[in-house]
C-alpha cells in the first residue's frame, strides 16, 4: 500500500516539474520566460535601425561580432512605447533556432515554479497577442505572466526576420 | 446408304405424311392410341403445372386435344374404318414428334409469352412491395424522428424472440448513441458560434423567492442590480494585472486569496457605445462584486444598497432579445437587473455586451 503511495507520489512529482523561469517588468507588470532560452541579459546599447523593417523590429545590434536583430517588445504587446532608463534591459533569447534581442523595462529575478502552479490564462482574447501567454501564476499574491516565445513571432515574420 | 441422317428423317416423314391409300399402313389401334395421347397430354400438363404459369391457358388446350382425340376415336368406333382415323392421329402424333425439332407450335408462344407476362406481374408485384415497405420504413423513421426519445417504443422489425436483458441493453445502446449523437451535435453548433447560448431568465424566477434581495450599485452613474442569491462576493479593488490580448472590457486579473479574479470594466462591457476615453479618466472603481462561484468580478465604483424587493416589482424580460444578460428592470428604482448565469456564460465566451449570441 505504502509502495503504491509512493509510486504514485514519485509519478505525480515527476509530471509536476519544476521550471525555471527569467522575470521581466513590462509596463509593470512581471513577465516571465523560460530560462532555458535566455542566452544573456545586456544593459541597452545603441540600436541601428533597419530601413524597411517590420514596425515590431527596432534595429539591429553587434553582439561581439554577430548581428542580433532587436524586437520592440512593448509594440509587440500591444503597449505604448515608454522613455528609455537605466533599468531598461536588452535579453537576448533563443526561439524558433534564431537568436533575437528583446526590449525589455527591466530584468527582475528567476523564479522556480513548478507546473501545477502554472494556470491557463483567461480565454477571452482575440488578439493577436493573446497567443503569446503561456500562462499565469499567482506567486507571492503577484501575478507571473509566462510568456510563450517562440509564439512572440508568427511563422511567417520569424522567416521574415531572417531576411532582414 | 450414303444418305445423311437429315435426308433419312426427311424421308421417313414424307413416307408417314403420305396418304394411307398410297402407303400400306400398319394397322392402328384407336383405344391404345388415344391411351397413348391422353398420357403424353398429361405429362405435359404435369410440366406446365410444375411451372405453375399459363395453366389456365394449357387447361383449355389439353381439354382441346382431349375432345379431338375423343372425337377422333368415337367417329373411327362408329365407321369401322381404321385408315382414316389412323391418318388424323398419325398427322396428331407427328406434329408432337415435329414440335420438338421444328419451329415451336403457337401454343407454345403463348406459354412463353404468358410465362414472360406473369414474371413481369410478379416483378411488378415485388417492386411494388418493395416500394411500399421503403415507404413505410421512412415513415416509420420519420415518425421515430419527430417523437421525442422518451416516447420513443422500440419495436422490433423482425418477430424474432430475444430476451428482455438483450432489448433493454439494446434500447440503452440507442439512447446512448442518440445521446452521443445530440451531444455532438451541441458542442458542433457551440464551436461553430462561439459561445452556449445562456438559458432564458425563467431560470432566474424560478430560484428567486416572492420576496428576494437585491444589491443596488452604480458604475459611471449607472445604477444596476444583482440579486443576493447570485452574489458571489464583494472584494475591494487592489492591483488589477493587465494581460495582453484581452478585449477592453477584460481589466485584467486580480489575484485574492491564492485565486485569480477576472475583472470585468463594467461600464466598458454595458455600454461601450458610451465608454470614451474621457469618461474612462473619470470613473473611480471601487470594488468587485463576484458573480456567484465564478471567477468573474464586475467593477464598480460605489455600492447604494442591499433592499428587499417584490418579484412583481421587476419587470421581467419575456424573451432573451440582444441583451440575455438582462433579467428585467427593477420599476421603483429604474434600474437593470442583472441576469447572473447568462452574464457568466457571455463573459466565459469571451462575448462583449453587444455581441449576438446567435452570431453565426
Amino acid at each position: 500500500m505504502s509502495d503504491s503511495r509512493s509510486v504514485a507520489a514519485v509519478a505525480a512529482g515527476k509530471d509536476d516539474a519544476v521550471l525555471q523561469w527569467v522575470t521581466f517588468k513590462l509596463d509593470n507588470e512581471t513577465y516571465g520566460i523560460n530560462v532555458m532560452q535566455v542566452q544573456e541579459v545586456l544593459r541597452y546599447t545603441e540600436i541601428a535601425p533597419v530601413p524597411g523593417a517590420p514596425h515590431y523590429v527596432l534595429g539591429i545590434i553587434n553582439l561581439r561580432g554577430n548581428v542580433v536583430t532587436v524586437i520592440d517588445t512593448r509594440s509587440r504587446f500591444g503597449l505604448q512605447s515608454a522613455e528609455l532608463d537605466d533599468s531598461t534591459r536588452i535579453v537576448i533569447i533563443e526561439a524558433e533556432k534564431q537568436v533575437i534581442g528583446i526590449l525589455v523595462d527591466s530584468v527582475a529575478e528567476v523564479v522556480y515554479l513548478r507546473r501545477s502552479e502554472i494556470d491557463n490564462a483567461p480565454n477571452v482574447g482575440t488578439e493577436e497577442s493573446a497567443k503569446f501567454i503561456q500562462g499565469v501564476s499567482n506567486r507571492d499574491n503577484e501575478l507571473l505572466i509566462l510568456v510563450d516565445l517562440d509564439k512572440l513571432l508568427s511563422d511567417e515574420e520569424w522567416v521574415e526576420l531572417t531576411q532582414l | 446408304m450414303s444418305k445423311s441422317v437429315d435426308e433419312t428423317v426427311f424421308d421417313y416423314f414424307s413416307l408417314l405424311l403420305q396418304e394411307p391409300s398410297q402407303q400400306s399402313e400398319p394397322t392402328v389401334d384407336p383405344e391404345a392410341l388415344s391411351e397413348k395421347l391422353t398420357t403424353t397430354v398429361k405429362s405435359v400438363d404435369v410440366i406446365a403445372a410444375s411451372k405453375t404459369v399459363g395453366v389456365a391457358r394449357h387447361e383449355s388446350r389439353k381439354s382441346t386435344t382431349v375432345i379431338s382425340t375423343q372425337t377422333a376415336v368415337t367417329k373411327q368406333s362408329q365407321n369401322r374404318d381404321f385408315a382414316e382415323p389412323a391418318a388424323v392421329v398419325d398427322k396428331l402424333a407427328l406434329e408432337k414428334l415435329l414440335s420438338a425439332v421444328s419451329k415451336p407450335a403457337t401454343p407454345n408462344l403463348d406459354i412463353k409469352q404468358q410465362i414472360k407476362a406473369s414474371a413481369e406481374r410478379v416483378r411488378q408485384a415485388i417492386s411494388q412491395t418493395e416500394i411500399k415497405t421503403l415507404e413505410q420504413a421512412a415513415s416509420d423513421r420519420a415518425n421515430l424522428q419527430n417523437k421525442p426519445l422518451t416516447d420513443k417504443e422500440i419495436k422490433p422489425l423482425v418477430d424474432i424472440k430475444t430476451d428482455n436483458i438483450e432489448l433493454a441493453e439494446l434500447k440503452e445502446a440507442i439512447i446512448k448513441h442518440d445521446k452521443l449523437a445530440e451531444d455532438k451535435a451541441a458542442q458542433q453548433a457551440q464551436t461553430q458560434t462561439g459561445a452556449t447560448p445562456p438559458s432564458i431568465t425563467r431560470n432566474l424566477q424560478e430560484v428567486l423567492e416572492d420576496e428576494f434581495q437585491v444589491l443596488f450599485f452604480n458604475v459611471a452613474g449607472l445604477t444596476l442590480a444583482v440579486p443576493l442569491v447570485s452574489l458571489g462576493g464583494i472584494i475591494k479593488i487592489d492591483r488589477i494585472n493587465h494581460i495582453i490580448g484581452r478585449p477592453s472590457w477584460f481589466k485584467g486579473v486580480q489575484t485574492h486569496r491564492d485565486s485569480k479574479i477576472n475583472v470585468v470594466d463594467t461600464c466598458a462591457w454595458v455600454m461601450p457605445e458610451k465608454y470614451t476615453p474621457e469618461l474612462a479618466e473619470t470613473v473611480d472603481y471601487q470594488y468587485l462584486v463576484m458573480l456567484e462561484n465564478s471567477d468573474w468580478g464586475l467593477t464598480c465604483e460605489s455600492l447604494v444598497n442591499a433592499v428587499k424587493i417584490d418579484k412583481s416589482h421587476v419587470n421581467w424580460r419575456e424573451k432573451p432579445g440582444k441583451r440575455p444578460w438582462l433579467a428585467g428592470v427593477v420599476k421603483q428604482q429604474m434600474c437593470g437587473i442583472l441576469h447572473v448565469q447568462a452574464l457568466i456564460e457571455m463573459l466565459d465566451a469571451g462575448l462583449g455586451c453587444q455581441d449576438s449570441i446567435d452570431r453565426g
